[in-house]
């Protein structure tokens, strides 16, 4: 059993649900202890950034000074499930480490609140830690179920893979496509896997959304994928939320599932579909279930 | 630094404009752009924008505030870092954006194109200011109400179907990290204040 320090991130509550469910459902049987951060607050996201990027990184460091503070060696991995958390803490760390006068500003701010941030904490993907930290062994021996006629498409998204990071390449990562093969599903070539899933631009910007959008379910319907897997509540929520205007953009229908990754575990150990929530999605994904034997 | 004139534009140099530029983070390596147009190549919104990437690094180089600050380019990044990890430069193009989205919003550059952003960053930021935490719910409903876009009708359906699987907190839980926060927010900002 390993135990990480967990920032669950806003979305996990509210709008990405299921996927909390399937992380509950997964992740002890897979040895990863999830402690979460106490008290934690939100982590400011882009839209803070666009306001003035001190005061973002105060904000998101509130949660890696606690997180230090609270780890037993004094240095903590910290584990986000949504890439937008995940990039925002992991820029803090690496912004922070190579500008001297930022880590000063950002710790005044924190005085503030009687707290400070030592730099000891590495910022991790949930993605990631099951991917790596895993071993091989454990995970095999909980798949009860058989996923081989199952055509999954990865989508990694743009904030995990970048800024550049250890996780994976930038921009063709592999690690998330042989992830799903290991569980059993066949993967699709997705050529689009770390574009951008429009972001916020579902609300500021409609149009916009709905032609990014659907070029990446476009993508996963013309390589014939019974589902598109995210690992991320952002990317989740536009690709599911979407397709009626994305298609009305491109003048196609879509009707593709969207998964968190964490689903898809569940579903190879056998877990229920409804204890995962998948039914909770907008578009069904009973098809794609009916394969699964 | 030397202005590069890529064309006859009426915008003066602005050279504070310029100095504050390359004092952010990572700011003095604009100097170092060879306008070979990699960012304006990967960038998924290029086709919405009134200017490239490559060409506000080129008109920041030259200190065309007005120009720069009343494109819409900086509203239609949508921060996905592609252009960054492609800059052959090393140029951290995203955080340009950032800061020129501060700047256009702290001295009200007001391009239509940015409305809705720009109220989305205001609501995101007094959300997490008055809660700690982020609450979709009453963001999207702030957001809708500021904007007065009735497009909103256009995301009932997808409202309902959140609050129907519980997915959409009517009650924003209140995070006890908010005083933290709130202290931390107004030191901050005093700090700002005493910047050059
Ligand atoms: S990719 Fe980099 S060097 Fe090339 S034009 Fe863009 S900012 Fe300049
Ligand atoms: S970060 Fe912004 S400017 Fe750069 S590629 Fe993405 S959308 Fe375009």
């Amino acid at each position: 059993m390993t135990r990480y320090t967990y920032y669950p991130g806003c979305s996990l509550g509210a709008t990405a649900k299921p996927y909390a469910a399937s992380i509950a459902a997964t992740a002890l049987p897979l040895g990863i202890e999830l402690r979460e951060i106490e008290d934690w607050n939100c982590c400011g996201a882009t839209a803070y950034m666009s306001y003035d990027h001190v005061e973002a990184f105060s904000i998101a460091s509130r949660n890696l000074a606690i997180a230090e503070k609270t780890a037993e060696d004094g240095g903590a991995q910290v584990v986000a499930p949504c890439s937008a958390c995940f990039a925002v803490l992991n820029n803090a760390v690496h912004y922070m480490a190579e500008d001297p006068k930022l880590f000063d500003r950002v710790n005044d701010a924190l005085s503030a609140a009687g707290l400070r941030y030592e730099g000891n904490v590495k910022v991790r993907h949930l993605l990631d830690v099951y991917i790596n930290d895993v071993p091989e062994e454990l995970l095999k021996s909980k798949i009860t179920k058989n996923l081989e006629m199952v055509r999954l498409a990865p989508y990694y998204g743009c904030q995990i893979v970048r800024p550049k990071n250890e996780f994976d390449h930038y921009d063709m990562p592999t690690k998330f496509d042989d992830y799903l093969e290991l569980l059993g599903a066949q993967v699709v070539y997705y050529p689009v896997k770390t574009k951008c899933c429009a972001g916020t631009f579902i609300t500021t910007q409609p149009e916009i959304a709905a032609r990014m959008i659907g070029l990446l379910l476009k993508s996963a319907k013309d390589r014939g994928a019974d589902a598109v897997v995210t690992c991320c509540p952002l990317c989740q929520f536009n690709l599911d939320n979407f397709q009626k205007e994305a298609g009305e953009y491109w003048n196609q229908e879509f009707n593709i599932p969207i998964l968190y990754f964490t689903q898809v575990v569940g579903l190879a150990m056998g877990i229920p579909p409804g204890d995962l929530e998948i039914d909770d999605h907008r578009v069904s994904a009973d098809a794609l279930l009916a394969k699964i034997v | 630094m030397a202005d590069i004139r890529i064309g006859l534009w009426l915008d003066q140099p602005d050279s504070h404009f310029l100095d504050e530029i390359l004092a952010m983070p990572g700011g003095e390596a604009a100097a170092a752009c060879i306008q070979c147009g990699t960012c304006s190549g990967a960038c998924p919104t290029v086709r919405f924008m009134d200017s490239s990437p490559r060409e506000i690094m080129a008109f920041v180089r030259a200190g065309y505030r007005d120009r720069v600050l009343n494109s819409n380019t900086i509203w239609m990044c949508a921060s996905c870092y592609s252009c960054y990890v492609r800059c052959p430069k090393e140029i951290k193009i995203t955080d340009f954006m950032y800061k020129l989205k501060q700047i256009a919003m702290r001295e009200g550059y007001k391009n239509p194109d940015a409305k809705r952003a720009r109220i989305l960053s205001k609501e995101f930021a007094d959300n997490v200011k008055s809660l700690g935490r982020n609450n979709e719910m009453w963001l999207l409903l702030k957001y809708f109400l500021s904007t007065g876009i009735f497009s909103a009708l256009k995301y009932t359906g997808m409202g309902l179907s959140l609050l129907r699987t519980g997915r959409l907190e009517i009650f924003p839980k209140k995070s006890k990290s908010v005083s933290d926060v709130r202290k931390i927010i107004a030191k901050s900002r005093e700090e700002a204040a005493m910047r050059p």
